[in-house]
């Protein structure tokens, strides 16, 4: 339940950056990154006090790599979409779109520097729970790229048939961060089954 | 998910002065959260990593992990 909460939060706040950009007092890549950047210290201020309670160093890894992924992905996604199927690249715009959201990646990856383990301890548990995450992306990637070919293969006129390249290209980026969203909510599922066996025990 | 390997670790570790699960965890490198799941039965470590437990209570594998159900096929 809180994986789903996470996920749709986080998704919700990227394409909410898009939306409500022209009454932002910042670009919104800037005002999205200090977000992210401000709730990683809540996080670890919030796992500090739970102490022995607190998710090990994977899984807080996981949760801050999934939320960030969801604003990256999200906040992409919402991109496409306003451009519409034939976005071309090096227009101003396009730049400080892509500027924005290579800010939100930059954010992600401070929040992650923020919030993760400061005594980092993974072992062959994580290992064996990373295996099965990294299996469910892969098959995950491979029905995304299937509907995509698809998609692109039999779908005349409309949005896909006026994809330009570079809006191709960008729905293979989102398939891929779409892979690895599948990775670690797969992960923290079984993170959280675990937790709540021990909590019940 | 329950493992097919049981184990004594919860009563060794209180046999050890009630060594706490983070401190057994520290001695053999791996996560509280893994000898949690060791404990519940819903995790069979390594051979290596059951070494390791063993060793710390000084025992052998075999006086901390058992099959709860030996294989039919062996």
């Amino acid at each position: 339940m809180r994986i789903v909460l996470v996920l749709l939060l986080s998704l919700a706040f990227g394409a909410g950056l898009i939306v409500s950009a022209e009454g932002l007092p910042v670009r919104p890549g800037l005002f999205g990154a200090g977000l992210m950047v401000l709730a990683a210290l809540a996080t670890r201020r919030r796992w500090l006090l739970l102490a022995d309670a607190a998710p090990g160093s994977p899984e807080r890894a996981l949760w801050i790599g999934f939320a960030g992924t969801a604003v990256v992905a999200a906040h992409l996604f919402a991109v496409m979409l306003r451009i519409g199927p034939n976005l071309v690249m090096h227009t101003p715009e396009i730049h400080a779109l892509g500027i924005d959201n290579w800010t939100l990646v930059a954010g992600a990856v401070l929040a992650h520097w923020i919030a993760r383990d400061p005594e980092p301890r993974q072992d062959e548990r994580d290992a064996a729970i990373a295996v099965a995450g990294l299996r469910a992306a892969h098959y995950g990637l491979l029905a995304i790229l299937a509907l995509q070919i698809l998609a692109l293969g039999y779908v005349r006129g409309g949005w896909v048939g006026a994809l330009s390249h570079p809006s191709i290209a960008h729905a293979l980026i989102l398939a891929v961060m779409a892979s690895v969203l599948i990775d670690h909510g797969w992960r923290l599922h079984r993170y959280a089954r675990d937790a709540a066996v021990e909590a019940s025990e | 998910m329950t493992s097919p390997v049981g184990n004594h670790v919860r009563r060794l570790r209180f046999e050890h002065g009630e060594m706490s699960q983070d401190a057994l965890a520290r001695r053999v490198g791996i996560t509280r959260q893994t000898i949690v799941a060791i404990e519940g039965g819903r995790y069979a470590p390594s051979l290596e990593l059951a070494m390791r437990i063993a060793q710390v209570f000084g025992r052998g594998v075999d006086d901390v992990f058992f099959w709860l159900e030996p294989p039919r096929d062996v």
